[in-house]
């Protein structure tokens, strides 16, 4: 009997030790193997610095916008299940497309709430985005090697912002057809947009073919775009060796372990990078400066933060869902706009600029923003390398002050975005005339 | 010599990488060229762009008539004189509304009087009024793809 209970327990170590190839003991070796062992840790590296685990380096923003990309994932999965792109009128008159939304909030078990949940972490998707792009640049965390990734994540806003975008016009409602149709004619503006416009809509007009291809781009293309490129973006954060961090790190303060509870450490080598000696990315030797010793294990503390992040954006956007319905207008009337006929609230900004000038408001101040967001890092390496004096190269220092010109500008154009949304969403009432926000009336603005 | 063989081995890999890169190139515009066409439909399903009106159902001397799904008003100002406006913002596409003053996008607020002239908001220029063909079976043919200037009448 004894024999057969030793036999089993081999059995089960043997399956166990299959599966994970480690312990859960506190050795550092276990929880380096932890890290490296696993295809979805092994992204973040065995030790982490101290730094990097405080709150107020990175607020997370960059962490919660991945999570809301999975959610999104996930949702717009389960929604593809019962969606159809087809303008076709049904039985009830109404668009496929449209009476599938109809559909899926009232006969559909969860379907309401998933789709509540898709078009709200869409939503807080475009803010977190927002928000993370300022305190990377706030935090100076653009520059010292890592500009390039800044462009990156450049283009993974603004697939974000088409992403919104393509999405929007699936439900094939007056918020979607409308919305589409002005942005398609803004891009008719731009040199060469045309050719862009036929290439999106397949038609001369907004119509079936548009919807089609909106939805193999919502569904497919892009999403398998931003996928690579979040790969490419964290990978490069990993390779630049984590977070910004300042560059002379002689005086920075040591950060007690106690501030992360209590940290179980039982390795030999209690201070260093446990793969020092082999993995000498950079430089010519192993660090062995005061860096060393704030670094600390990823497991499990790093993890454990951010199991607690997503439990956050899980609940947080749960609730939302549950409390507020996913905005849904009538069935789309190429005929009658509604009136106001507004975008969603981060593209409202662009329409305000626009109801004053479709050229200069919708190609030219929009181009020049995001152009010259997107290489911003690269205006500053022009100028370092061209004037000795300019020296704004300060990673990962949160309002450096030699860098309050470039910050003031920054936070600046953030203003003006948000004072034309906030103008957008409450201040424009019928007809796109000035109004009260008390006086204000429905009709889009999402 | 060995240098001169040398240079002919370079030569030569120069030769052979150029070739392999090239037909590669030429290779990826061909389908990229492709691929592009591919993009653009040949024909088009969407609303015609062309309809026809029984002349019988023209609007009275000074009244107008709306097409709504062709986005078209149309006017006749004398007995023989009709006209035709398309109702596409000249601003951003939007379907303007006719009120009394003329005419407003509920888009991005323009505003034009009831020739069709700007008068206010971000529209460019001037509403396209279209071209009225006579055709067989006492009807009229309007095209709403033209753009024409204001006061473009026709005779019926």
């Amino acid at each position: 009997m004894n024999e057969l209970i030793a036999k089993a327990k081999e059995l089960g170590n043997k399956i166990y030790y299959s599966i994970f190839r480690h312990n859960f003991d506190n050795t550092g070796l276990t929880k380096s193997k932890i890290m490296f062992s696993n295809v979805l840790l092994h992204i973040q590296p065995v030790k982490v610095h101290k730094r990097s685990l405080k709150f107020k380096t990175s607020m997370g923003l960059g962490l919660v916008t991945f999570y809301l990309f999975l959610i999104l994932t996930v949702t717009g999965i389960m929604l593809m299940f019962y969606y159809v792109p087809s303008t076709a009128l049904g039985s009830d008159g109404l668009p496929d497309a449209y009476s599938r939304m109809l559909n899926l909030r009232s006969n559909v078990f969860w379907g309401g709430f998933l789709r509540n949940m898709h078009r709200w972490a869409a939503h807080a998707m475009v803010a977190f985005v927002a928000l993370h792009m300022l305190r990377v640049y706030l935090a100076g965390a653009h520059r010292g090697g890592r500009e390039f990734n800044w462009v990156i994540g450049c283009i993974l806003g603004l697939l974000t912002v088409f992403l919104s975008y393509t999405g929007y016009l699936l439900p094939w409602d007056q918020l979607a057809f409308w919305g589409v149709k002005v942005g398609t004619e803004i891009a008719k503006i731009a040199p060469g947009g045309a050719i862009i416009r036929g290439i999106l809509l397949g038609d001369t007009d907004v119509g079936g073919e548009a919807l089609i291809r909106f939805y193999v781009l919502h569904v497919a293309v892009l999403p398998a775009v931003m996928g690579l490129l979040i790969a490419v973006h964290f990978f490069r954060i990993r390779k630049d060796g984590g977070l910004a961090h300042p560059a002379d790190t002689s005086n920075e303060k040591q950060i007690p372990s106690e501030e992360f509870g209590e940290v179980k450490n039982n390795s030999v080598f209690k201070s260093a990078r446990s793969y020092k000696l082999v993995e000498i990315v950079k430089g010519k030797e192993p660090k062995v400066n005061e860096e060393v010793d704030q670094m600390m294990f990823a497991w499990p503390k790093l993890i454990i933060r951010e199991l607690i992040v997503l439990v956050g954006v899980l609940g947080v956007l749960s609730l939302i869902s549950v409390l507020f319905d996913a905005p849904l207008e009538g069935p789309a009337d190429p005929n009658h706009p509604t009136n106001p006929s507004k975008a969603p609230w981060y593209f409202l900004g662009l329409q305000e600029l626009v109801s004053y000038n479709g050229f200069i408001g919708g190609i030219v101040i929009p181009g020049i923003l995001a152009g010259g967001v997107m290489v911003a890092p690269y205006i500053e390496l022009f100028l370092e390398t061209f004037n000795k004096s300019y020296r704004k190269n300060i990673p990962g220092v949160w309002f450096a002050k030699e860098r309050n010109l470039e910050n003031a500008i920054f936070i600046g154009m953030y203003i003006f975005m948000l004072v034309l949304i906030i103008i957008g969403v409450y201040f424009r009432g019928q007809n796109w005339a000035i109004v009260y926000p008390w006086e204000h009336v429905a009709g889009g603005g999402h | 010599m060995s240098n001169k063989e040398k240079q002919g081995a370079s030569r030569r890999e120069m030769i052979a990488l150029g070739s392999a890169f090239g037909l590669m190139g030429l290779a990826a515009a061909g389908t990229g060229g492709a691929l592009f066409k591919y993009m653009f439909p040949v024909v088009s399903y969407g609303t015609p762009q062309k309809f026809l009106v029984p002349i019988v159902d023209l609007p009275d001397v000074g009244d107008e008539l709306i097409f709504e799904n062709q986005k078209v008003i149309l006017r006749r100002q004398t007995k023989t004189e009709i006209a035709a406006i398309s109702l596409v913002c000249t601003h951003l596409g939007c379907t303007v509304n006719r009120v009394e003053t003329g005419f407003q996008c509920p888009c991005h607020g323009s505003q034009y009087d009831s020739d069709g002239l700007v008068v206010g908001g971000p529209a460019p220029h001037t509403l396209h009024w279209l071209s009225i063909k006579k055709v067989p079976g006492n009807q009229i043919e309007i095209d709403s793809s033209t753009s024409l200037p204001e006061n473009s009448f026709f005779a019926v």
